[in-house]
């Protein structure tokens, strides 16, 4: 009897200490890479060009400084351009990279494609284009896989390689095989149909790559906003200082609203 | 005999106990969390509620453990701003610890040397919260070591909102002694979360 009792009680002290091991033990945890990006130097940046231009506007009120105005505009811009060519790299990644690639890539090909359509001959110089192409095409999934790129952004980089493969294949066998000629070239119109559906995939896929970005910028915005604005520097303000004083006065305040929709879209406001 | 079988059931049941209590090494995979800057908040400020200080702040989803939570953060180039918020639902028993393992470099988490920042939900009380992690359960203040104090937090539970919350601070550039560097364009690797004990 004695020693059920003693069996009963080692039990329940058991039984205490599991409990008490089990609350003991609770917990949660997450790892988290984090990287602090000076988005300061930017908001600066934008600041200072802010005084910039409302110094000019206030300049612009008076009278007979027309020319000079206009020449500090053109500094303005040839100044503060290298803000907007560079911004992306101060949020740590240049999506102008992937973009002007990207473009490089199509334009390689669809030369390719031209030399064929010219002449055969010229078989060396598509194959030279499309090889440019397909080492750029690496270059990019390299940077992709390096910077935190989503499996199918590279999976879809390894296509767009394989295409590029096969096209330069194909411009040999064309100019080597009288017999595949006939169907050959448009095989290679269809390849670079091919390349160039997957180089939009791969723009679809980008997204995906933002590490660097805050949470609240897609890649895509950042790149609008950046497109935007350069389109914009490049057509719009410069015409417009060979034109009149009010309508430098306008583009001045349509460069006003570029700028803060890139602020807004990168929260600096 | 009867006691022989009792007893055997018992080892058994707190074999399982016991297993049951060791904390589950399930692989976990890093999020990327890119900290943009945003507004200071003052250290006296820290109360372990979600003020209208945290409104610039980027929100990052989290699982810690069995329950949902959201880490806020930002930076003003100068210190590092991060709040948990764990939806738990209820109260939890005993003493709620909210905590911040910053690898100091080697890649291994919870290694020694590693840079701690810790506090306990004590009503929002604002505490000291520099450590430095020398080993399981043993981790020393950055005081003790010659360092200097530079990381701070507090912690509460909201009834209302049945949450956790700690809010945590510390100074993005190292004291030269025991904490991790974590000026811009460094990629830190940290853990973040909480434990009852």
């Amino acid at each position: 009897m004695q020693r059920r009792r003693f069996c009963i009680a080692i039990l329940a002290f058991g039984l205490l200490v599991a409990v008490a091991l089990t609350a003991a033990a609770e917990e949660g945890t997450q790892e988290i890479v984090i990287r602090i990006i000076d988005t300061s130097a930017t908001k600066t940046a934008l600041d200072e060009l802010n005084q910039e231009v409302s110094r000019i506007i206030d300049k612009l009120t008076e009278e007979g400084l027309y020319e000079k105005l206009a020449s500090d505009l053109i500094n303005l811009i040839g100044g503060k351009h290298d803000l907007f060519l560079t911004l992306p790299s101060l949020l740590g990644y240049a999506m102008t990279y992937w973009m002007d690639t990207l473009t490089l890539i199509d334009n390689n090909v669809e030369q390719a494609v031209s030399e064929m359509d010219t002449s055969l001959e010229n078989w060396q110089k598509a194959v030279s284009a499309l090889r440019e192409a397909q080492h750029e095409a690496r270059t990019m999934k390299r940077f992709i896989r390096d910077n935190g790129g989503s499996e199918k952004a590279i999976e879809t980089c390894d296509t767009l390689i394989d295409l590029l493969q096969q096209a330069q294949l194909q411009a040999v066998a064309i100019y080597s095989d009288e017999a595949y000629q006939v169907f050959g070239t448009l095989t290679l119109h269809a390849a670079a149909q091919d390349i160039h559906e997957t180089k939009s995939e791969l723009i679809d896929a980008l997204p995906d790559v933002e590490w660097g970005f805050p949470p609240y910028v897609s890649a895509h915005d950042l790149y609008d906003a950046y497109t935007s604005m350069n389109a914009w520097l490049a057509s719009s303000l410069q015409s417009a200082v060979d034109e009149s004083v009010s309508e430098v006065v306008l583009a001045l305040l349509g460069f006003e609203t570029e700028k803060h929709d890139l602020a807004r879209i990168l929260n600096l406001d | 005999m009867s006691s022989i079988r009792w007893i055997t059931s018992f080892s058994i049941l707190l074999a399982i106990s016991l297993v049951s209590a060791l904390p589950l090494a399930a692989e976990e995979s890093s999020l990327c969390a890119p900290v943009g800057a945003g507004a200071s908040i003052e250290t006296r400020d820290l109360d372990g509620r979600i003020g209208p200080e945290w409104d610039d702040a980027a929100r990052q989803p989290l699982v810690l453990g069995s329950y949902t939570a959201t880490a806020l953060l930002k930076h003003d180039g100068a210190r590092l701003y991060l709040a948990l918020i764990i939806e738990t639902g209820r109260k939890l028993p005993g003493v709620i610890d909210g905590f911040i393992v910053f690898d100091n470099g080697d890649g291994r988490l919870y290694a020694q040397g590693d840079d701690m920042t810790m506090v306990a939900a004590r009503e929002g009380k604002l505490l000291e919260a520099d450590f430095t992690y020398r080993g399981p359960y043993d981790f020393v203040t950055d005081a003790s070591l010659s360092g200097q104090v530079n990381a701070h937090g507090a912690g509460n539970y909201n009834p209302d909102r049945k949450v956790y919350v700690f809010e945590f601070v510390k100074d993005l550039a190292p004291d030269g002694c025991c904490d991790v560097d974590l000026t811009h364009g460094l990629n830190v690797l940290l853990v973040v979360g909480w434990s009852s004990g």
